[in-house]
């Protein structure tokens, strides 16, 4: 019967995992959260993503980190390669209202 | 039968029915992501596909315990959530949401309270939580605290309604299933009770079978016992029988043996009678030869005694004819003397008168005096010829009265020779019969006499062949003689024989 428990509480995670992915995987298209990982991901990001053809539109609550509209298909891949983790931007991950431009 | 077994029936028929709608939501997310041209369609597609594959998993191990009902209501409640992802941003992404209803609606096929509550829970919980956290995620415009109450509000009126139809269920369900249990302990004991009398039966058919397999030894045994005895009885009616003519047989043996001598001795006699009358044959041969020469002579006689009587009655019938001539002239006579008769009568009466006459006439003389003397004279005169008259009417009165009784005895004597001459006739006529008869007698008697010497010829033969017989017989005697001795033997091995059977017989 634990071990039932146990499937029963994965499936509640599992709920609960896709509902934050839900709430944090970037949207297609719309304003992304770009959280640099590292000090050097971070120098240069706002030019990097403009150069993936983002624009940025305000900041993160995290250091460095960016909020920026764009593709998430042609920010994605080059993001990640940087180092830079891209998420949906949630009010309560940006910088109050003015967070977001 | 455990109560909860009918619910885990129906929450197993809930769960395989769960189960293919979680994975039917796989392409019609991918339809609608396809019609709507969401980048997101694989990924709903993907997450629909990843939440069906536990409950899928517990269902195919028939997994329908409490753990498995939760992991089941909370796949359910996520399912309508990706709907609302899908279409996020979407005029009708308000309109997803009555999936959740629907889905809260299904945990009523678990039969579980506690699944509802989890189901209910975790609409409401991530419902609040994307309401603060991602509000275009709960509603298309922004994050609206009352609305978020209100459709709480809805869900929890829904949860209760549900919770009291899941209840009614379930003790409906409990109630019938210990119903259905004491039915099936009803029907245990009535089959019990049914095995019982089955077996009862089974022992009432194996005695009825016993009982008529005893009725049919017994039955057996009694015609055995019959058939001994009519074995018996007929052994003894056999021994009576056989016995008797066995005996009789036996007595007859020595009977024929003992007659066997007087036999012989019969033989012997026989055939002295047997020459003796052959002797006595040829004796009589003779005296028959000499009887048909005297018959002959006898029939010769005969023969003239009835030419004489038809000789004599020819006589006899001439005299009668002759005397019946006589007979017309004899009544002649007779008439004619009662003629004169008659005659003489009137003669007597005119007489009678003439004397009356005479006698007046005297009278009267006498009284006229003596002038008519004479007259008186003539009177008398004619008186005494009235007396000479009658006196000679009497006469002949006498005459024809001797003449009319000569005439009766010739009328009778001619009666009685007529009557005579009839009885001659016939006597001659049954003389001649009788001659005609004896003929015919002695014809038969030389017809007779001639058979009876052919008879003593045949019987002579009939003497000749007897006494060939005699020879033969005494022959057949001895070998009779033998046969009598050899059944006189027989007969005591048939008495033997006959008794071993007998006795047998019984003994079977």
């Amino acid at each position: 019967m634990g071990n039932r428990w146990g499937l029963a509480a994965a499936q509640l995670a599992t709920v609960g995992f896709m509902m934050l992915a839900g709430v944090f995987a970037p949207p297609a298209r719309g304003d992304m959260l770009a959280i640099p990982l590292t000090t050097a991901s971070a120098h240069g990001l706002a030019a990097g993503l403009i150069a993936v053809g983002a624009i940025p539109v305000g900041k993160g609550q995290f250091d460095g980190a960016l909020v920026v509209r764009g593709d998430r298909e042609r920010l994605a891949w080059p993001m990640i390669a940087r180092g830079v983790l891209l998420l949906a931007a949630p009010d309560f991950l940006c910088v109050g209202q003015g967070g977001r431009a | 039968m455990n109560v909860e077994r009918p619910m885990e029936t129906i929450r197993l028929a809930g769960a395989r029915m769960l189960m293919w709608l979680f994975w039917l939501n796989v392409p019609a997310l991918m339809l609608i992501g396809w019609l709507l041209k969401s980048p997101d369609a694989e990924v709903g597609a993907l997450a629909a596909a990843l939440l069906a594959l536990l409950p899928t998993m517990m269902v195919r191990r028939r997994d329908i315990s409490a753990p498995a009902r939760m992991t089941l209501a909370v796949t359910s409640v996520a399912i309508p959530a990706l709907y609302v992802f899908l279409l996020r941003g979407h005029a009708w992404q308000m309109d997803m949401h009555m999936g959740f209803f629907a889905a809260l609606a299904a945990q009523t096929v678990l039969l579980d309270r506690r699944a509802l509550l989890v189901a209910a829970g975790v609409t409401a919980l991530h419902h609040l939580i994307l309401n603060y956290s991602y509000p275009a995620w709960v509603f298309a415009s922004e994050g609206d605290l009352p609305r978020v109450l209100v459709h709480a509000l809805v869900v929890v009126i829904q949860t209760l309604m549900l919770w009291w139809i899941v209840s009614l269920l379930t003790q409906t369900i409990r109630l019938q299933t210990e119903e259905r249990q004491r039915s099936e302990g009803l029907r245990k004991e009535a089959d019990a009770a049914k095995e019982r009398a089955e077996v009862a039966l089974a022992e009432l058919e194996r005695a009825q079978t016993i009982a008529t397999r005893q009725r049919g030894i017994e039955e057996a045994a009694r015609r055995a016992e019959e058939a001994t005895e009519r074995r018996r009885l007929v052994a003894d009616a056999l021994e009576a029988r056989l016995g008797a003519v066995v005996g009789d047989l036996g007595q007859l043996a020595g009977q024929l043996s003992a007659s066997k001598q007087w036999l012989f001795d019969l033989l012997d006699h026989t055939t002295q009678r047997s020459a003796e009358l052959r002797k006595a044959h040829a004796r009589a041969d003779g005296d028959v030869r000499a009887v048909a020469q005297d018959t002959e002579k006898l029939a010769t006689s005969i023969s003239g005694v009835g030419g004489s009587a038809s000789h004599t009655r020819d006589h006899a019938l001439r005299g009668a004819m002759a005397t019946r001539a006589l007979t017309p002239e004899v009544d002649i006579l007779s008439a004619t003397v009662d003629s004169a008769s008659s005659i003489v009568a009137l003669i007597s009466q005119i007489a009678a008168q003439s004397r009356t006459l005479s006698l007046n006439a005297g009278i009267e003389a006498a009284r006229s005096g003596s002038e008519v003397r004479g007259f008186a004279v003539v009177a008398s005169e004619m008186k005494s010829l009235a007396a000479q008259t009658a006196e000679a009417t009497r006469q002949i009165d006498i005459y024809l009265q001797d003449i009319r009784r000569a005439a009766d005895s010739v009328s009778g004597a001619i009666d009685v020779a007529t009557q005579s001459a009839d009885t001659i006739d016939r006597s001659t006529a049954g003389i001649v019969d009788d001659v005609a008869e004896q003929i015919r007698a002695t014809g038969e008697i030389a017809a007779a006499t001639e058979e009876m010497a052919r008879h003593i010829a045949e019987a002579a033969s009939q003497a000749e062949a007897l006494s060939l017989a005699l020879a033969e017989a005494q022959s057949a005697m001895g070998e009779t003689d033998a046969a009598a001795t050899a059944l006189s033997s027989r007969s005591q091995e048939l008495q033997e024989t006959v008794r071993n059977v007998l006795e047998e017989l019984r003994a079977a």
